[in-house]
């Protein structure tokens, strides 16, 4: 059955927000042409209308086999049932989409969310290893904490170690957090941060990018990397080794354009965070109060950015 | 036209915010098209700029500002800056990057032409489309000297042909007129060179072109190593987008 259609051009769309959203959902589950994720979403982006490109790539005689539901109507079942498990579908479409992260290519089409979105969240993400020393785990404590003094939001990962540690202080400080999630919205990952999942959707907010019930997969875990660089102002890489999450991000942050700060521990015990210091938009923090210096650099140099460019360009 | 602090402010956040994957175009005989510096195996121009010989009064020269790769983060600017809902921080870096080129490279055409800027255009949709282009916002406080606006035709047959009747300037420009157009993404040639030959048709003397970005795909021939060879090369706005090296 469908759900009264909800008329609203608010979001410049052509049909209802219900039907665009439907579309897009049937887009990425149907994948017109063998379209890839990211050509559907560019294709989007470009015409502003997912069922405008619904209907110029699914020609109407093509679609469904005899005994198959339509995919339209198949995706608004399925928005429906997203919507009854608690959690909230936002496109890139979408005028609550967070606003930086639609300024990365592997902005996600679709997000998932449980608690608080807040589309211009002023976010640094804190990252690193799941096995940290006690002096990576303070760290990481200590950044969250001098963050959310700032009102900054703390985005992390969920993952144990250095993950784990900031959003426990973000929460204890009695500020937010955004877990940024590699598996479905509907998955507790690892379990043993089940109830700080918990916490963090009831008092921040549970973003994932994957389908709701997606397991946890390899690759999965690097493309929400890409989407935590994107999602925050800049990302703060606390402890890490060779192989780990917080080196793709550290390397994706730079091809987004998004500040790093790596903290000395960082950089002394990897060749990668060597590689990396000089680049664009690269800091080294030798302790704490440099760690939030530079945050509070590239905080300003934001807003000198919009302030120069306001001079000289009409808007 | 910025002054000297202002415009080392503004190539200053430009690196810092998107030199991270922006690149350099590279001019290097027969590796990339002496036009239009995509990759080429050998040769002195790309498949598309030896066939546009075949019109006379192409541009004097051409300048590029950076590469565009599709899918990649420096091909996703390039097309969020003009979506119907623009991405703010695309626009940013777009205005950046011209900003940066107008004021550190302004006298760069003059010397190569051996003649002032007079007017400056840009490139119009083709089919012409409602509104104003985002890169004419961009311009309009920015540019030098005074514009000659270029109306696109309505309907077209082959838009990405080179073909003077594709655009029109509706006035005579004064004798010994240097124009410099400007284009947004340059991926055939075909839109800028047709609107070389119309301003060329209002009596354009001398036309400069400057584009932001040359479109590349990295599934073309060699260009995905072409492109890893520049992975560590960081933006530098310093390398004059006219050369390829120092300025003239």
């Amino acid at each position: 059955m469908r759900a009264q259609r909800r008329l609203s051009y608010a979001d410049s769309m052509g049909g209802s927000v219900r039907d665009e959203r439907a579309a897009l959902v049937a887009l990425l589950k149907t994948r017109p042409k063998g379209f890839r994720w990211a050509e559907i979403t560019a294709e989007v982006l470009e015409s502003a209308s997912a069922l405008e490109v619904w209907h110029r790539l699914v020609p109407a005689t093509l679609v469904e086999p005899p005994g198959q539901p339509h995919p339209l109507e198949s995706a608004a079942q399925d928005l429906d049932l997203w919507a009854s498990q608690g959690s909230t579908l936002v496109t890139i479409l979408d005028s609550d989409y967070p606003i930086r992260l639609r300024g990365i290519h592997q902005a996600p089409p679709v997000l998932f969310a449980r608690g608080s979105l807040i589309r211009d969240d002023s976010a640094v993400s804190v990252v690193g290893s799941r096995k940290a020393s006690d002096r990576g785990l303070a760290i990481a404590a200590g950044v969250a904490r001098e963050l959310v003094t700032r009102d900054v939001t703390v985005a992390a990962g969920l993952a144990l170690g250095i993950d784990t540690a900031a959003h426990r202080a973000a929460l204890a400080g009695g500020g937010r957090t955004v877990a940024v999630i590699g598996t479905g919205i509907n998955k507790v990952y690892p379990a043993e941060n089940r109830d700080l999942h918990e916490e963090i959707a009831s008092r921040g907010l549970l973003l994932s990018q994957f389908w709701p019930d997606a397991p946890p997969q390899k690759q999965n875990f690097l493309m929400r990397n890409a989407t935590m660089s994107g999602y925050g102002l800049a990302t703060v890489v606390v402890e890490a080794g060779e192989h780990s999450g917080a080196r793709a991000q550290a390397r994706m942050a730079v091809e987004h354009g998004r500040p790093v700060i790596l903290t000395d521990l960082v950089v002394e015990r990897n060749d990668w965070a060597k590689a990396l210091v000089g680049r664009p938009g690269i800091h080294v923090a030798s302790s704490l109060s440099s760690v939030l210096d530079a945050v509070d650099q590239i905080i300003a140099e934001r807003s000198a950015v919009g302030a120069e460019l306001r001079r000289y360009v009409s808007a | 036209m910025l002054d000297r602090e202002a415009a080392a402010r503004l190539s200053a956040l430009l690196v810092s915010r998107a030199g991270g994957y922006l690149r350099n175009p590279v001019r290097r005989d027969r590796i990339t098209c002496a036009v239009c510096t995509t990759p080429v195996a050998g040769y002195e121009l790309c498949f598309q700029c030896n066939h546009h010989r075949a019109h006379a009064g192409l541009a004097d020269a051409v300048a590029f500002l950076t590469y565009a790769v599709a899918d990649q983060q420096s091909g996703y600017v390039m097309r969020g800056y003009k979506a119907p809902r623009p991405v703010d921080e695309h626009v940013m870096i777009v205005a950046l990057l011209i900003m940066t080129a107008l004021s550190t490279h302004a006298h760069c055409p003059e010397v190569l032409m051996g003649a002032p800027v007079t007017h400056w255009a840009t490139v119009p949709s083709l089919p012409a489309k409602p509104g104003e282009h985002p890169l004419h916002r961009i311009l309009s406080n920015s540019a030098p000297g005074s514009e000659v606006r270029l109306m696109a035709a309505a309907s077209t047959q082959h838009p990405r042909d080179v073909n003077p009747e594709h655009f029109r300037a509706h006035v005579q420009l004064p004798r010994d007129s240097h124009v410099l157009l400007i284009d947004d993404t340059w991926t055939g040639g075909g839109h800028a060179q047709s609107a070389v030959l119309a301003l060329r048709r209002a009596g354009a003397v001398h036309v400069s072109v400057l584009v932001v970005a040359r479109w590349i795909k990295e599934d073309f021939g060699e260009n995905a190593k072409f492109l890893r060879e520049l992975a560590d090369q960081d933006y530098d706005p310093k390398v004059c987008p006219w050369t390829g090296g120092s300025c003239p």
